[in-house]
């Protein structure tokens, strides 16, 4: 699942690692994160499940995603912003 | 500082707060059924009593809880726009425990038109939730294991409700497909169709969240309801048409439901067994669950294999006593104590964006609280079982159900009280 990514590739500014944690704390964690992340860059966030509910926030707040889920099982969430 | 990002907008914490909260002051009931009755109630289930306490259990306790948790998982987790259905909220909880109250007293007086009223308010009710939740899921764009199962579990809402509807208020008709066979294949659409599907659909996204366990396997997530469905599907056709008259397909559909509420079972275990998280309250309320789901599936082995077995008295009452109060309503009291601090939690931040500390989600009910009131729920399903052989446990099991219900109750409503005065405090003018 993903929005169109035009800085692909580029390398994350910063990783959230939610893998493990128990609601709210992968929220709260990237929205703290995001809050802080500069335009042009993007933020990583590894987690164990799909984090559906966080993309209509994402939506909400003007911030494109892509989310991916790896071979060793957990989901990477690539976000940035969309203007 | 003042938060950049906002948070979704859920539904008004109100909407499905009021269906939970409800679910335990409706089971409370069924204790002065047990105090009240004694032996008697759990001597056949064909009892007034028996009736009447199974139905404040499904439609009073596990119908509010999933009806009150779909007006909030729907739109959280399947992205579907039930506006119209939290519109309704209010109406529907009002006419669900109306609905509920007169088929207990229909039970209990054995009054025909009672019971006639009470179907018509229930099938209302129902009607209008498959019917606007049905509508919002079709048009929404997810079409994953979880919406799916959600979805076959609200056909299997309508197919437990219109075979009630036919036993209430069509006994003639009843009579030609036998009550018997017909009362089964309410309770089989009931317990496996509606109760099983909603669960394993809503545990297909909750266990990996809430429970921190690893994702259920591709092959259960997509094939289990589909199954159960289909298997309830050919199972209904068996008892009302000529197929019926093949020998053996009767019991084999029912083998094929044990199997697949077993599959659940395991796989659910094991899953809890991965996880490298502490098992608080819910792991173990949906512990018990699991087991009395495999334990279920052993004893429909147990009757295809001893000839006679599913024949002796305490059989039916078993398998009951195990899916209402063992599955459906530990796994239901498990995830309240999850879903209930979630949702104080997200419309507390909504009402906070000063940034002000708030408590801990775990801190939202105490977890002492919720130890005491599993340990009594558990006290309630081993005593009813106990009083199967022994009889006079079932006061035994009146007052530990009379009990667990009232903690629950209180331990909800502390959390509703408790969000009412942090939101009160955030939103006081400084």
């Amino acid at each position: 699942m993903s929005t169109d990514d035009p800085i692909g590739g580029r390398v994350a500014a910063r990783v959230v690692d939610a893998r493990g944690l128990e609601p709210p704390e992968p929220m709260v964690r990237v929205m703290n994160a995001l809050d802080e992340l500069p335009r042009g860059e993007r933020l990583l966030m590894l987690i164990h499940i799909e984090p559906r509910p966080l993309f209509r926030v994402l939506e909400r707040n003007q911030f494109a995603y892509h989310c991916e889920l790896k071979p060793e099982g957990y989901f990477e969430v690539a976000i940035w912003h969309r203007i | 500082m003042t938060r950049v990002l906002a948070y979704d907008q859920a539904p008004a914490i109100a909407v499905p707060l009021r269906f939970l909260l409800a679910a335990p002051l409706l089971a409370l009931p069924a204790a002065a059924l047990l105090l009240y009755y004694g032996p008697e109630l759990l001597a056949t289930r064909w009892s007034a009593a028996a009736l009447a306490a199974t139905h404040l259990i499904t439609l009073g306790f596990i119908a509010h809880s999933v009806v009150g948790a779909l007006m909030q998982f729907l739109p959280v987790a399947a992205g579907a726009d039930i506006r119209q259905l939290h519109r309704a909220a209010p109406w529907l909880q009002v006419l669900l425990t109306a609905g509920t109250l007169l088929l207990v007293a229909a039970f209990l007086l054995q009054s025909a038109p009672l019971l006639k009223m009470a179907a018509a308010v229930v099938a209302l009710v129902f009607a209008a939730v498959v019917i606007l939740a049905g509508v919002a899921l079709a048009r929404c764009a997810a079409n994953d294991a979880t919406t799916r199962a959600v979805t076959l579990g609200l056909a299997g809402l309508a197919a437990t409700i219109t075979v009630g509807c036919v036993l209430a208020t069509l006994p003639g008709w009843a009579a030609a497909w036998g009550i018997a066979q017909l009362t089964d294949l309410h309770a089989a659409w009931g317990l496996a169709g509606w109760m099983t599907v909603t669960v394993i659909g809503v545990a297909l996204a909750v266990v990996p969240m809430f429970q921190i366990t690893p994702r259920y396997p591709p092959a259960v997530a997509r094939r289990l309801a589909p199954l159960i469905v289909a298997t309830l599907v050919v199972l209904s056709l068996a008892v009302t048409t000529e197929l019926n008259r093949l020998s053996g397909l009767r019991e084999l559909l029912y083998a094929l439901l044990a199997a697949g509420l077993a599959a659940f079972g395991v796989v659910t275990l094991s899953l809890h067994r991965a996880s490298r998280r502490h098992a608080d309250v819910s792991v173990w309320l949906w512990r018990g669950g699991m087991a009395s789901v495999v334990a279920v599936a052993l004893l429909g082995a147990g009757a295809m294999s001893v000839p006679g077995l599913a024949q002796l008295p305490w059989f039916d009452l078993l398998i009951g006593i195990l899916m209402l109060a063992g599955f459906g309503m530990s796994v239901i009291n498990g995830m309240m104590y999850k879903i209930v601090p979630f949702l104080i939690w997200l419309h507390l931040q909504q009402a906070n964006p000063e940034r002000h500390p708030l408590p801990h989600m775990g801190q939202i009910i105490p977890q002492r609280a919720m130890r005491w009131q599993a340990a009594a729920h558990g006290a309630a399903v081993a005593l009813l079982i106990v009083a199967l052989a022994w009889p006079i446990a079932v006061y035994g099991a009146g007052l530990a159900w009379a009990v667990s219900q009232l903690m629950l109750a209180l331990n909800l409503a502390r959390a509703a009280w408790r969000y009412v005065k942090l939101r009160r405090e955030l939103t006081a003018p400084a």
